[in-house]
């Protein structure tokens, strides 16, 4: 390239030291706002919040009221409430004075911390303690064994089933009833009591529900009361549920035969049907007052037993 | 012409190329982080919006919760989380958090509700209130996957367009210049023919000027020597016809004077002398008397009239004393008649073969400066210096008066005419010599004559050449 005279020559090293100052300049402005912008919007991976225990008097953990001697709180399982709703109701009319509260569900395990919390006097299970919640050194009162069984709509022409076709009908492989038309299942969460129930006797069932949790493949209800609901309404339904809840309540579905067994007492407490579950109280301790009272009335009353049996259960302890 | 001036020269190209370096890494760092910060940055806050609408959908649910079962709700946590979780379904809602008004976290599981690994969360909360009063907060975290994801995506397509910009505006007035500069050279060899061609005409052109010039030089020369030998011929005939009517024209008229004076004492006896009879008739005699007289008168007059011819034609004096008495003795003259004190420092051998012109001229100028600095000066202290250098006279008149005027430095201040000065200018430039008047007002006057030694004989007798 030829060469030619520059004017300016003598100042352009300065000139170009002032350029790039410039651009520099102008590239730290850029770089602060943006660096501003992404700590604004960015945030952080500190939680803004701390871990530890909760104070007893957060507004978050407000308590109930004292409760007075006659008044006796439960709550607990949903599987729990139609029979033990039926059995306050009776102790109640025996007993006027005394007054039997049970709340809507907070499942076996709010049942259990309620209890420890002394949040309720009597917390229903539905199913046998984990070993995290026996090291609570709660009292376990079982006083009712429910069959498990599967129910269906009303619409469903089948009346038994094997636990083959039901592992089948929730692995999604069996599709259609025996009419031909459509089956609906019905899921309940995990640690349904009605389920653990059923995986418990039937472990290919325990792993085709997993599986079809985590394929999300049908639909979850999450309540007994959403489940009777459902089953009552849906054509083709099906689903696991209490018997107990079923008769006592009258509800419009159809519980069907397993290996063409009913769920009598006599094929539960023999073993032949396979699907039960116990339903219990629990106590930080030994109950007393009106607690103490409703305890004997529903384990040793005779009324009580006899009520539990017309309605599907079969009460606890087991007649000798 | 002068030799060509050493210049520092530059590549426009690198020149351009230097100053738009920084202005396309600019370019191409703004291009290419723009669009990118600004998506990630528009991104990060709608996320931002879908946390707290998230929070406070948590926070209604839990608030409805408390309100309905005000002791039992934290205890259906299960269904409750159930609820909760639903939200971080949502892929951008990555934890979910419930807080006590203090800020402590409350676990409703000990499973966390979401993902509970460690990352980078936009945060977002909305309280929990039980009848107007906030009994915690929910808080949800977003995460940034999508903005990252997005804004990562945008800046490979923008870095290739601030790239390619940054390239473009590098290249572009790079190539230009450089055709532009193809061109100037191009322009500048065109340039550099027609100015060596205009060297080789100038050179030519001044060789001719410079022959011109010395011939002019050696004309002007020769001109200036016949000038100063025409000078000193005028002057040595000057002299010699001085001398002449001096000595010749001047004892002729002396002796007839003295004769005519004798015709008259002859013609008019003394009474004392009646024994000497002229012979002559009284009327005779009246008349030979008258007519002597008369010629007397005549004779005296052109007498006089020689004596001032000779004194136009040259200062009698250097012949009768030589320069350095004369001037000597104009110093003393001026010192007497001006009240100044002079200062002679004449140094010149008795015989210093000087011509007669040089001596004229070295008398007339000393003669004129002293009468101007006697007229205008007002000095009381002058210097005169005469010496006789090898080729040269150097003659030096200084004194300490009033100086010369700033708007006319040739005129002394005070003076009105200047015609001495010039005179003096003139004679000593005929004869080759230069001089200087220097002065300032205030500062004295110094007149400074230096006259090359120039004569028409070898031995300075300008006369003999003359005469021969």
């Amino acid at each position: 390239m030829t060469p030619v005279t520059d004017p300016d020559d003598t100042a352009s090293p300065a000139s170009l030291a002032a350029l790039w100052i410039g651009v520099a300049v102008v590239l730290a402005a850029a770089i602060t706002v943006a660096v501003f912008l992404l700590v604004s919007m960015v945030g952080t991976t500190r939680e803004p919040f701390t871990t530890g225990e909760v104070p007893r008097d957060s507004p978050l953990y407000l308590r109930s009221t004292a409760r007075p001697a006659e008044v006796v709180h439960l709550a607990g399982s949903g599987s729990n409430l139609p029979i033990t709703r039926a059995l306050a109701e009776a102790f109640q009319a025996r007993s006027p004075n005394l007054h039997v509260v049970v709340f809507d569900s907070i499942g076996s395990t709010g049942a259990i911390a309620a209890t420890y919390d002394d949040v309720i006097d009597l917390g229903l299970v539905s199913r046998p303690l984990k070993d995290s919640e026996a090291a609570l050194n709660l009292l376990v009162h079982p006083y009712a064994r429910v069959p498990v069984v599967v129910a269906v709509n009303l619409g469903v022409p089948d009346e038994s089933i094997s636990t083959e076709t039901l592992v089948d009908i929730y692995a999604g492989r069996r599709l259609q009833w025996s009419d031909g038309s459509p089956i609906v299942v019905l899921q309940r969460e995990r640690g349904d009591s009605s389920h653990r129930a059923v995986a418990q006797a039937l472990p290919e069932f325990a792993a085709v529900d997993e599986a079809a949790h985590r394929a999300g493949r049908w639909r979850v209800v999450e309540s007994d009361q959403a489940m009777q609901e459902a089953l009552s309404i849906t054509a083709g339904a099906v689903g696991l549920f209490d018997l107990g809840a079923i008769v006592l309540q009258r509800l419009p579905v159809k519980p069907l035969r397993i290996d063409e067994i009913d769920p009598s007492e006599a094929s539960v407490q023999s073993g032949r049907y396979p699907f039960s579950k116990d339903l219990a109280f629990i106590s930080v301790e030994q109950p007393g007052g009106a607690a103490a009272e409703f305890l004997r009335f529903v384990v040793e009353g005779e009324q009580g037993r006899t009520l539990m049996r017309a309605s599907g259960y079969i009460p606890l302890p087991e007649d000798q | 012409m002068s030799a060509k001036q050493p210049v520092r020269t530059v590549s426009l190209q690198r020149y351009l190329a230097a100053r738009m370096l920084p202005l396309a890494v600019l370019l191409a760092v703004l291009v290419s982080l723009s669009a990118p910060l600004a998506y990630f940055t528009l991104t990060a806050r709608t996320l931002r919006t879908r946390a707290h609408a998230t929070a406070v959908q948590v926070a209604d649910a839990i608030s409805r919760e408390i309100q309905e079962r005000p002791v039992l709700w934290r205890y259906d946590s299960l269904k409750l989380l159930a609820h909760i979780r639903a939200y971080t379904e949502e892929p951008s809602i990555a934890r979910i958090e419930i807080a006590d008004p203090a800020g402590a976290r409350v676990s409703l599981d000990p499973v966390p509700i979401g993902d509970p690994t460690p990352r980078l969360l936009l945060w977002e909360s909305a309280p929990i209130k039980l009848n107007a009063q906030v009994v915690g907060h929910a808080w949800a975290g977003a995460v940034l996957d999508e903005a990252r994801a997005g804004a990562l995506l945008l800046l490979i397509p923008f870095a290739a367009l601030g790239i390619g910009l940054a390239a473009l505006i590098y290249f572009i007035p790079g190539r230009a210049m450089a055709r532009a500069e193809r061109r100037i050279a191009a322009s500048q060899a065109a340039l550099a023919g027609f100015n060596q061609t205009l060297e080789q005409q100038v050179a030519e052109r001044s060789l001719q000027l410079r022959g011109a010039y010395d011939l002019l030089q050696a004309k002007e020369e020769r001109l200036r020597s016949l000038s100063s030998r025409a000078v000193l011929l005028q002057e040595a005939e000057r002299r010699i016809i001085a001398r002449e009517l001096h000595d010749s024209a001047g004892q002729a008229l002396t002796a007839i004077r003295i004769n005519l004076q004798i015709i008259a004492q002859l013609s008019h006896p003394a009474p004392s002398d009646m024994s000497a009879e002229t012979g002559l008739s009284p009327k005779l005699a009246a008349k030979i008397e008258g007519l002597a007289g008369r010629t007397l008168t005549i004779a005296d007059a052109t007498l006089e009239e020689i004596r001032r011819a000779v004194s136009l034609l040259g200062p009698a004096i250097l012949d009768d004393v030589g320069l350095v008495a004369a001037i000597q003795r104009l110093c003393d003259d001026f010192g007497e008649r001006s009240d100044l004190r002079i200062d002679c420092e004449l140094d010149l051998p008795e015989r210093s073969g000087l011509s007669p012109a040089l001596e004229s001229v070295c008398y007339r100028v000393a003669q004129e400066a002293l009468t101007n600095v006697a007229r205008h000066a007002e000095a009381t202290q002058v210097d005169v210096r005469l010496a006789l250098h090898p080729h040269t006279i150097h003659l030096e008149i200084r004194d300490n008066g009033r100086g010369l005027d700033s708007a006319a430095p040739l005129r002394p201040r005070g003076a009105t005419g200047g015609r001495g000065l010039v005179g003096m200018r003139e004679r000593v430039e005929l004869l080759g010599g230069t001089i200087q008047i220097e002065g300032s007002p205030g500062a004295g006057t110094r007149v400074i004559v230096d006259l090359p030694q120039v004569t028409l004989s070898e031995d300075g007798d300008d006369t003999a050449v003359v005469v021969a």
